[in-house]
């Protein structure tokens, strides 16, 4: 690398950082720092720490078309506590976020395993078509299903196979979750392969060969090695599944736009928030629904690292 | 962190010949990857047939008639040149801005000591956590007060402050070796010259993968740009297809062309960049926008 030493004048600069009382104002150390941290914390402060306090202050008030508000106190949260509509987007919205940990800790797991055994060939080829769905943007995601989904479409098609009735998915209050749990299969199982590939290899092989010399099967290995040992990298995905499914909006958004779908069984919170604030413009309601959807994101993460003793260890 | 392909379980070493194991397995695997494959092959498939035909042939594997029926449409009836255009111009605006700003303070953070720095990097580390519909409102506010709405800078500019990528920036100077840069503040190089000279040049690894991630999560993202952008003419991809999906009586024929359209680029940059897509996402927390 090139160190420019042109002007070698080595001695000059006996120490490396800041300890030169007589620096030119541009090159003192915090000024130096604060150059280059200037853009980033500007944008910072204003575009997320004052906006969050924003959030705050307007889940108090009362909007009357912009620039106009009208402090209410506690009347915007009142209102949560009573909203039927909110409570099943609610509902909805948990219901989707314990439906894909259900399946997208364990299905990407056990093909990362699979992946990555000696039993398959072509490895990084499968991995990589795992991985397509990764990169299609939520809207298209939408687009296809509709069409997957449909009454006479290919999943329909697919299980009369085996002799289940046609499900209408996209038109049925109770069949809209698990339709969007299904999509985010496709979606996401790629990239936890990813994780939990990386998670796997980072166990040392020898682990493996003591155990398969004490006659531990490859069941037991995954079960009694693979499983326990990939405990970080398993809370890891699980944070963020939590996190995206608390905010599921695209979807639902494309499939049954603002209205929430058959019976708003597919009203996701963030979609109910998103109708509130920019169909109804109740603006200072709509953040108070933000505000407690974001500290209910906040208790679940907790409680999960919780239960996987995050806060037992000192990191 | 790369995905590693070493096997976890002895290789017995005997005999290279592949075991019915072997093959059950890897056909298992395949049945999956085909099934994983088929929402693309549907897309294309459903962009080519007739448009009265997309929904009552929607279980037909193999179309009867293909047909560019639907891109000759949708070309002439929508603006989406322009919604390219406009994703292309948000992509590249909000890389490029994200990688400057990000790479600027990961030097503060990582090269400098100055007071507060880590009380300034946990803070900025934990907004990661903050949920996005939590600034939608006050964003959008605060986009019509600085009179924003409906330009490529509103939906840029709020969107540059990127915490994970910072992060991410930081761990990678914080590798570097120490010693070159020693050495050139020994030679009296100020900060500045070290940064442009030295640091730009090592860190260029990492700026493949953060352009990979921001130009991703640029290209895709609709709820910022849909609450943004508000004349058909400024929409990117993603925003006008659902306003097409949204019509009172939806046009799949122009909305599964336009999918078509802002597929396809990605899966070229994919095929080119496989191993860096790869890499570079699975070293992220993606999709928590």
């Amino acid at each position: 690398m090139a160190t420019d030493t042109t002007h070698a004048d080595a001695r000059s600069g006996t120490s490396p950082r800041g300890r030169k009382p007589k620096r030119p104002f541009l090159h003192r150390p915090a000024v130096v720092a604060m150059v280059f941290l200037l853009p980033f914390l500007v944008l910072y402060v204003v575009f997320r720490v004052y906006a969050v306090g924003y959030a705050v202050v307007l889940s108090f008030q009362e909007i009357q078309g912009i620039g106009s508000s009208e402090w209410t106190g506690l009347d915007n949260y009142q209102r949560v506590l009573t909203d039927r509509t909110g409570f099943t987007a609610l509902r909805n919205t948990m219901l989707y976020t314990i439906g894909t940990l259900l399946v997208l800790i364990p299905v990407p797991f056990v093909l990362a395993a699979i992946l990555r055994s000696r039993w398959v060939a072509r490895q990084s080829m499968f991995r990589s078509i795992l991985f397509l769905p990764v990169l299609t943007s939520l809207v298209v995601v939408g687009v296809v299903f509709s069409l997957l989904l449909s009454t006479n479409g290919l999943l329909n098609g697919f299980l009369g196979l085996f002799g289940v009735p046609a499900q209408a998915w996209l038109e049925t209050r109770h069949l809209a979750i698990p339709a969007m749990i299904i999509m985010a299969t496709w979606r996401w199982t790629g990239i936890n392969i990813i994780y939990f590939t990386t998670g796997l290899s980072n166990i040392p092989n020898e682990l493996y060969e003591s155990a398969a010399v004490d006659g531990a099967g490859p069941i037991r290995q995954f079960w009694h090695l693979s499983v326990p040992l990939s405990k970080p990298i398993i809370l890891f995905v699980t944070v963020l599944t939590i996190f995206g499914g608390f905010q599921l909006f695209v979807e639902p958004l494309v499939l049954w736009g603002s209205g929430g779908g058959p019976g708003q069984g597919g009203l996701s919170a963030v979609v109910h928030l998103y109708r509130t604030a920019f169909t109804s413009f109740d603006l200072g309601y709509a953040s108070a629904i933000g505000v407690v959807l974001a500290a209910i994101i906040m208790v679940f993460s907790l409680i999960m690292l919780k239960a996987f003793g995050f806060f037992a260890k000192d990191r | 962190m790369t995905v590693a392909q070493r096997k976890p379980l002895i290789s017995s070493g005997t005999s290279h010949r592949p075991t019915v194991k072997k093959i059950a397995m890897t056909s298992v695997v395949a049945v999956i990857a085909i099934a994983f494959l088929i929402p693309f092959y549907w897309l294309l498939v459903s962009s080519l047939r007739e448009p009265q035909r997309i929904f009552a042939d929607a279980g037909q594997f193999f179309p009867s008639s293909l047909t560019l029926q639907n891109f000759r449409t949708v070309f002439n009836e929508t603006p989406v040149v322009s919604w390219f255009a406009n994703s292309v111009i948000l992509t590249v605006g909000s890389t490029v801005g994200s990688l400057v700003v990000v790479t600027m303070a990961a030097y503060a953070l990582a090269q400098i000591r100055f007071p507060f720095r880590n009380t300034i990097f946990v803070s900025i580390l934990a907004s990661q956590m903050l949920p996005f519909h939590l600034l939608l409102i006050p964003l959008f506010l605060l986009m019509i007060q600085l009179n924003l709405i409906d330009t490529h800078l509103g939906v840029i500019v709020p969107m540059l402050a990127h915490p994970f990528g910072l992060f991410y920036m930081r761990q990678y100077m914080l590798g570097l070796p120490q010693a070159v840069f020693d050495a050139a503040r020994v030679d009296g190089a100020s900060d500045y010259r070290i940064f442009f000279r030295i640091v730009l040049p090592m860190v260029k690894p990492a700026l493949a993968t953060l352009a990979i991630i921001f130009a991703l999560e640029q290209w895709n993202d609709l709820l910022w740009p849909l609450i943004v952008m508000r004349s058909e003419g400024n929409y990117p991809l993603s925003v006008g297809m659902t306003t097409l999906v949204g019509l009172y009586r939806p046009r799949w024929d122009l909305v599964i062309a336009v999918a078509v359209i802002a597929v396809v680029p990605i899966m070229l940059m994919f095929v080119l960049l496989r191993k860096q897509f790869i890499n570079g996402l699975g070293q992220f927390g993606t999709g928590t926008k």
